[in-house]
Parts: C-alpha cells; structure tokens; sequence
C-alpha cells in the first residue's frame, strides 16, 4: 500500500540507479517545494541545482542528453514551462526530424492544484493538453493515479526519444491505495 | 581548406539554388572567410564541439566534413540546420538556440574530462552579433564562466541582423544600466510561514 507520493519517490529512486541519470532543477538539492522531498534517495552528486533559467535549463538537458547523459529536467509548475517552451519545442521536440542526434531528456513537470491554497492564475494551469499538441516526437505521460508512476518513468528511461511526465499534487496528500 | 575553395563552395551552392535544385531556404556565407580560417586553424581540434547558427556551411567544411556530405545535407533542404553528428558538430535555425544545448554540451565535458584528467576537448559557439545580445545567450555566458566550463564563445559581427542594423535597434552598443541594489538577510521562508499547514 503505497501513496502517490512514495511512488514518485520510489520511481525516482529508480531512475537514481541508473549510471548515466542527471537530475536538473531549481529545488533539487535544496528545500522550497515539495517536489525535492521525492528526491531523497538520489545522492546528492547526481543533483544539479540550476538558476531560474527555464529555457536554459531545458537546453542544457538537450546538451548532456546529446553527450550521453539521461538529464531528469525538472520544473514543480506549468506555467513556468511556458519560459522554457522555445528549448522544449523548438530544439529538444524537433531534433530528431532535423538531425540524426537522438536527445533523450525525462521532463517531469507538477500540474498544481488551486486547494487548499490558491496560487493565482499564473500558477495554477495544466497545460498538458497544449504542449501535447505542439509535440511531434515527444511522448506525454500524464500520472493520474499512483499505480501509474514506476511503470511510466520506467518506460521513459527505456524508449529511445524525450519523454514528458505530468504529475498532479493534487494527490501528493492522498492516501495509501 | 583554404579560401578559395570555401568560395567556391558557396558558388556552387548558389548555381544549384538559382537552378531551383534546393526546395529550402539557404544562408550562404561570404566575406568572413580569413577569419574563420584563422579561427578553426589556431583554436579548432577535430575532437572539439562546434555549433553554429543557420549561416553554417563554412563552420562545417572547416570542422572537417567533408564538402560532398556538407553538399548532400543542403540540397537534401538542411541548409538552415546543418548538423554532423560524427563530427560533433550541431547548428540551429533559432537565434541563440544553441547556447544552452552547447552549455549542456560543455558541463558534460568537464565532467567527463575532470574524471578522466583529460582536458583537451572544447565547445566552441558560433553567434551573430544579434544573438550575441539575447538573454538567453547572456544566461549561457554567466553559467559557463561561473562553472568554469570548456567553452569558446565567437561572435560573428556583421552589424546586421536580417536587414537590421543590430546597434540600431539595441539603441546602441553594450551599456550597463545603472542599477540599484542593496543587500539584506531574508529572515522569512519562500512562502507561508515555514511549517505544513492544515486547512
């Protein structure tokens, strides 16, 4: 019996196992949102606290994918992905149809939720739908259930291209299933 | 190569796009053919990384490829984003889309070469003077000199950007705004008041 919670922090666990797996964020190694709780288990080594540089960020995964590396990128909301949107559509979506470079980044992106606080409008949308549209090569995994977690970041650390995970903290609360 | 054959190159690029052979756009290079030897010969190692932007024909005949491949890629409609996985070489039709990746490129290098004590391989990035001067290129700038990472920015200054004068619409060439700053302890948390809250 295991929440969603435990289940994002077991996947990450997993993916911590793998030798060639970065995991790039704000909040990474450091304490601020609720998304680095689930990484207490990946040593701190393979953690790389980044500026609030959104497309920067997303570029950068773009270049240690292309030198080998499985960067995990992560952003706790939507909204600022919309910084990042150039990088992610533009160069790490559109890669494999202009070059024979095979990028392979896992995004994992929080949906977040307007209870039981509500951040606003600039924090609180799910642009899931909207992103999934602009994509032609990358594969959208929304986790709506714990159950879901291990089995899709498992399947995002072995298929060739760039995966994107939503997960939605609206359940990061919810109890053992 | 020398700059006779890079001219002839672009030559025999354009008789193809007049000839309507090539159904893409095309960015043919000219007039910086000294420089570009000059920087390839002294600081370019046939390992080392390049990326460039969509002006790219000359950065790949001189990073080794060889010019029927570079040749095969644009008439195959790639002129505006030439890239030679062999010869780590990466370009992009987005201004200052390669800053990023190149960084990404070039942290993996140093830890890459920091666990192997083998300090030979460099990024070099190639950037007009307009991208030189986009944000997201400033961001790469600051994180690559504060990590110490391998990489050589060029820029490629033909005081144009398109058809713009690139000064022109900056308003000038590079200022520092007189900024204010002051600096403070925060004594409060990011957000709420530090502890877990239930509603």
């Amino acid at each position: 019996m295991t929440t969603y919670f435990e289940e994002l922090t077991a996947a990450m666990t997993a993916l911590a196992q793998h030798p060639r797996t970065v995991f790039v964020g704000q909040g990474v190694k450091y304490p601020g949102t609720s998304l680095v709780e689930t990484l207490s288990n990946v040593p701190m080594d393979k953690c790389i606290e980044f500026p609030v540089a959104e497309d920067c960020q997303m570029g950068f995964c773009t270049g240690l994918s292309l030198d080998g590396w499985i960067p995990v990128c992560i952003f706790p909301r939507w909204s600022f992905v919309l910084c990042a949107a150039q990088q992610l559509v533009n160069h790490l979506d559109r890669i494999p149809l202009f070059s024979d470079y095979k990028p392979k980044v896992i995004i994992r992106i929080g949906a977040p939720h307007d209870k039981p606080l509500d951040a606003g409008p600039q924090h609180t949308d799910d642009f899931t739908a909207a992103f999934d549209m602009m994509f032609r090569t990358i594969q959208v995994e929304r986790l709506l259930a714990a159950e879901q977690i291990q089995p899709a970041y498992e399947r995002a650390l072995h298929r060739e291209g760039s995966t994107l995970l939503v997960e939605y903290t609206k359940f990061y609360s919810a109890k053992p299933r | 190569m020398t700059a006779e054959e890079l001219l002839a190159f672009e030559e025999d690029i354009a008789r193809e796009f007049e000839a309507g052979h090539i159904h893409a756009p095309v960015h043919l290079s000219g007039g910086n053919e000294a420089q570009l030897l000059d920087y390839f010969t002294l600081n370019v190692r046939p390992h080392d990384w390049i990326f460039t932007s969509w002006r790219s024909h000359y950065h790949a005949l001189l990073h080794g490829v060889p010019p029927a491949q570079v040749k095969q890629a644009i008439m195959d409609g790639r002129s505006i984003s030439l890239c030679f996985p062999e010869y780590r070489m990466f370009s992009s039709g987005i201004v200052g889309g390669i800053a990023p990746i190149a960084l990404g490129v070039a942290q993996s290098l140093q830890w890459r070469e920091r666990d192997t004590h083998n300090h030979k391989t460099t990024v070099h990035v190639f950037l007009g003077d307009m991208s030189a001067k986009a944000g997201i290129v400033w961001e790469c700038m600051n994180y690559a000199a504060g990590h110490q990472l391998p990489i050589r920015w060029v820029v490629e200054d033909n005081g144009m950007s398109i058809c713009s004068p690139t000064l022109e619409t900056w308003g000038g060439p590079l200022f520092y705004p007189d900024v204010h700053r002051y600096s403070y302890k925060m004594d409060r948390p990011h957000v709420g008041v530090g502890r877990w809250i239930k509603f």
